[in-house]
Order: C-alpha cells, then structure tokens, then sequence
C-alpha cells in the first residue's frame, strides 16, 4: 500500500499554525508577500548585503517577516533579471558570503517601484478616508 | 550530532535539485551552507535554523520552478516546455492547470500531425467523410474499428492540413502556457514559501478527505464515459495517466512509487515477461477464447483487425501503438494508478482483501474499456487479460517491468497471428 506517510507534515505544521491565527493576520501576510520584491531591493539602496543581513535589515526597519528559504530564490531571480549582482567574499569567519548590490538598472528599477507603492498606498487611503472616519 | 542533522538536510537538497545545472546547484548549496554557518554562529540551534529555511523540497521547488520556466520561457522546444510547467505544477494550482492546458493543446496538435502521417501509410483510416445521411465525420482510426460509410472529401490535402493546423495548435497552446508562466514568474506570489507551502498542504490536506476522493472517481468515470461516447481523441488512456500522475503528485507519490522503476535483474524480467506473454495470448487463443463462444455464442469480434492482415506497414504502425500506448500507458494506467488507488479506498477491508477487491474492479473496468470493437465476449476476454497483468503486478512486488512487457509480448503476438492471417475469426 503506497505509504500516505512519504507527505511531509512540517509544512502542513506550519500551515495549519498560519490558519489557527485571525484573518487579519492572514491578509497582513499576504501583502508583505506581494511586497518583498520591493523590501529586498530597498534594503540593498545603502550598499551590498549578504543573504541573513538582508533579512536582518528588512525586519529591523519594517514589520516585515520574511522567510529565509524564500529570500535565496527570489535573490536568484532578482539576479537573473539584472536588478542585482553578486560577488563571494571570503569572511573573517572562515566561510565565504555571498553579498547582492544593486545594478545601475536596478536602482532606477527600485525607483521607479517606490513611486508606484506611493501611487498605490495613496489611492487606497483615499479609499479607507470614510472607513477611518467611521472607526473615530 | 547537529553536523549529521544539516548534513542530512543539504544532502537532500543537493538531490532535489538534481537537473539543475551542476554549477548551479554548488553555488546554491554554497550560499545556503554560508547562511546555516551564518545563524549558527550567533547562536541558533540546528533544527530552529533548519525549520526557519524550510524543507529542501520546497526550497528546490522554487528554484527548479523559477529555472525551469526561465528556460522553457525563453526556448523553443516543446519538451522543455513540457518539464517547466511541470516543476510549475508541483508548486502552483495554477502550474496544474496549465499543465493541463498544455497536454490537452499537445494531445489534440499531435492528432492533427498523426492523421497527416497516417495519410501516408493508411489513406483508408484517416479522412473526412460526407455521410449518407448529409452529416460530416472526421476520423482517425488507429485502432480497430470500422471506417465511415461515404464520399471522403479531403484525399491527400488532408496531409497538409494536418501539419498545418497541429502546427497552428501548439504555437496557440504553448504561446498562452508560456504567457501565463512569465506572469507567474512576475508576480510576488510566486516568492511567498508561505502561500506556496499553503498551497501544496491545503491540497494534501484536501487529498485526504471524502470530497477529493469523490472528485477523483468522478473524473475516473466521467473520462471512460466520455470514451465511450467518442468525445475522446484516440484514447483515454494519456488523460487517465495525466488524472494518475496529479492524484500521485498530490499524495506525494511518484509513478517509481507504485511499481514504475528500473529492474534489478533485467535478463530475468524480460525473460518473465515474455514467457508470460506468450503463455497469455497463447492460453487466451487455445482455451479461453473458444469458452468464451461457448458461454456468449460467439467469440470476441476481431474483424475490426482484418486490416493488419498481409499489411506490414499496419503491423509496424500498431507496434509503435502497441508498445507506449498499450504495453507503458495501460499498465501504468491501470496496475499502477488505479489499482493501487482502489486498494486505497478499499483498505479497511484489510491490505489483502483490498487489493483482490481493487484486482477485481480494474480488471473489469480494462475490460469495459476494450469492450467497443470487440463486444461483450471480447470484454470477458480483455478482463480476463487484465487480471492476468493484475496478478503478474501483484506476484512482482507491485514492479511494472514484467506486466508492461507481457502486455506487449502478448499484443504483439495476437498481431502477428492477425497479420499472418492465423489468429481465429479472422482469415
């Protein structure tokens, strides 16, 4: 009998743990998701980072929760797509880091996605005006 | 013994991540290495720097799905096309429709293009007919059935048409698969492991209840149906392995998983093999056949084959058939996909009453499918067949090595005592 057991259940773990918590939560979640494009590139606007000081960085100065494993793919693509370049440099701990800095491109590229996250937070406060006169 | 711990976890990374690039794996691994040593020097525990990763299957699904669809994106070959939007499958419900999306538009483009080759070699099989009555009837007919009655209308033009129109297909299909990945790959969706982790455990967890398995049966049903009311290209056999390699994705199975793997001892399943399908067909022609008129009054019907008689291109044509279509896609269908799934849904019954259940069943269900052209006698017959295969599955450890190559050997030779003029009922 095909063993039911081979699914992993850490995910179903985690997963589950997310449904448990309320739907505010849940769609905080997911436009940070919709946003961390965004987030990576804006923490490279000061200088090159490793992987775990990105993340450091994006959590420090928002609210921001990324998870880890998602950071090195999208790091990946960001790469391919020529909004960041990466160089390894052998770290006084003995393992090299892989640091990302910004190309020229994709520093007017972050620009120009910081103007329209202006464009799109503006419009819908416009939208939530009535809904936060309502909540005084 | 934290080392063995990460060890073990890079260990399955770098194995899930098999197909990538070498290059590419090492500098993934690399920089994943470099972030675990990162964490632990500040001080955090192996198994809380592990989980806060997540699991190397998910990690290499976002890679080998972001690689795949870049490559399949920018390529033109179907098959890279084909395997990137299967990485996409496994990590997206939108992947899994496109997928289907995919095969519909590659099964209905290679029709077009196997009609225009069939042209070549069996102008009487393929055409499009004006019938008596005034009605139209497009046909391909491959497998044994009798060919409409009427003026057929296209000749040989239907040999350029046929390219061209399959041409026309796969450009629209994989145009619209390949847009729809591109998207994919844009959207910040795609970066969240969260909603993808979510994802592909709501649906295992969707797996697991009633509703899916209704569904699924439903699907099941609902494809033999549509078959045998002709609304199905050819055959139903490639949509049944496409319904079985999604009901096994999504259970976390894979097709090695119930039997499709490569044999230790490949001398002595050939051997088993063969000698087990001439055993069948051999009994089948000598004594089962000839019960079966006695029960139905009359054997199974095999005029609808009086064309492979004295005709070697047939012969040869049906082999190719014979062999993915028949020997691979049935059994794997069939022994394979739903055996083991019936055995599944009749597990309370107890492993081994469930799978002589599930023996039972799908040896009746192979038999229905192969009752058209042959009738009720041949549906015997077939089932009978079936549960040979299903008991040869079953004896070899549930291995399909021997039953898809007895099928074959069997086919084969009831073909060439077809084409030999030999087999009874046909002269």
């Amino acid at each position: 009998m095909p063993k039911e057991g081979r699914d992993r259940e850490r995910g179903a773990g985690r997963g589950a743990a997310g449904d448990a918590v309320d739907p505010i939560a849940r769609w905080e979640v997911q436009v940070r998701k919709g946003s961390l494009d965004l987030a990576i590139l804006a923490s490279l606007w000061s200088g090159r980072l490793y992987g775990l000081e990105i993340l450091k960085r994006i959590e420090s100065d928002s609210s921001l929760l990324v998870p880890e494993g998602t950071v090195y793919p999208l790091l990946a693509r960001l790469r391919e797509e020529g909004w960041v370049e990466a160089e390894w440099v052998e770290a006084e701990a003995g393992h090299p880091r892989k640091y990302y800095r910004l190309t020229a491109g994709g520093r007017r590229h972050v620009v120009k996605m910081a103007h329209a996250w202006s464009r799109f937070a503006a419009s819908l406060d416009r939208l939530l005006v009535p809904v936060r006169k309502e909540d005084r | 013994m934290r080392g063995d711990r990460i060890d073990t976890w890079f260990d399955e990374l770098w194995a899930r991540l098999g197909g990538l690039p070498p290059a590419a794996i090492e500098e993934i691994v690399a920089e994943l290495r470099s972030h675990v040593h990162e964490s632990l020097r500040e001080g955090g525990e192996p198994e809380a720097v592990l989980a806060r990763l997540g699991t190397p299957e998910e990690i290499a699904a976002l890679y080998r799905a972001d690689r795949s669809l870049a490559r399949a994106g920018g390529g033109r070959s179907p098959w890279l096309l084909v395997t990137g939007v299967t990485h996409w499958a496994t990590v997206s419900l939108a992947g899994f429709f496109a997928l289907l999306g995919l095969v519909a538009g590659l099964w209905v483009a290679a029709s077009f293009g196997i009609a225009a080759v069939t042209k070549l070699f069996a102008p009487g099989r393929v055409g499009l007919w004006r019938l008596p009555g005034g009605e139209y009837s497009l046909r391909l007919g491959l497998l044994p059935g009798s060919m409409p009655e009427g003026q057929e209308l296209l000749g040989f033009w239907i040999i350029p048409i046929g390219f061209a129109a399959g041409a026309i297909v796969w450009w629209v299909t994989s145009r619209l698969v390949r847009s729809a990945g591109a998207r994919w790959r844009r959207s910040p969706v795609m970066a969240a492991e969260r909603r993808i982790g979510r994802v592909t455990t709501s649906l295992r967890a969707a797996v697991r209840t009633p509703a899916f398995a209704v569904v699924e049966i439903a699907a099941v049903v609902a494809l033999f149906i549509a078959d045998a009311r002709h609304l199905v290209p050819l055959s139903n056999t490639p949509f049944l392995l496409l319904l079985g390699w999604a009901s096994l994705r999504l259970r976390g199975l894979r097709w090695r998983d119930i039997g499709l793997t490569r044999p230790d001892d490949w001398r002595r399943v050939v051997v088993i093999g063969v000698v087990a399908g001439l055993a069948m067909e051999t009994f089948a022609v000598l004594v089962t056949e000839p019960c079966i008129a006695r029960l139905f009054g009359h054997a199974p019907d095999v005029s609808d084959f009086k064309f492979l008689v004295g005709n070697l291109k047939a012969l040869l044509l049906l082999q190719i058939l014979n062999w993915t279509l028949a020997a691979f896609g049935e059994e794997m269908v069939y022994r394979g996909y739903l055996l083991n799934r019936v055995a599944d849904f009749a597990g309370p019954l107890g492993s081994r009453a469930a799978f002589a259940t599930a023996l039972v069943l799908v040896s009746l269900l192979f038999g229905w499918a192969h009752a058209e052209g042959q009738g009720l006698p041949g549906m015997a017959q077939e089932g009978w067949n079936g549960l040979l295969l299903g008991v040869l599955y079953l004896a070899n450890r549930r291995r399909l090595a021997v039953p898809i190559i007895a099928h074959g050997v069997s086919n084969t030779l009831a073909f060439v005592l077809i084409y030999l003029g030999k087999y009874p009922g046909v002269s």
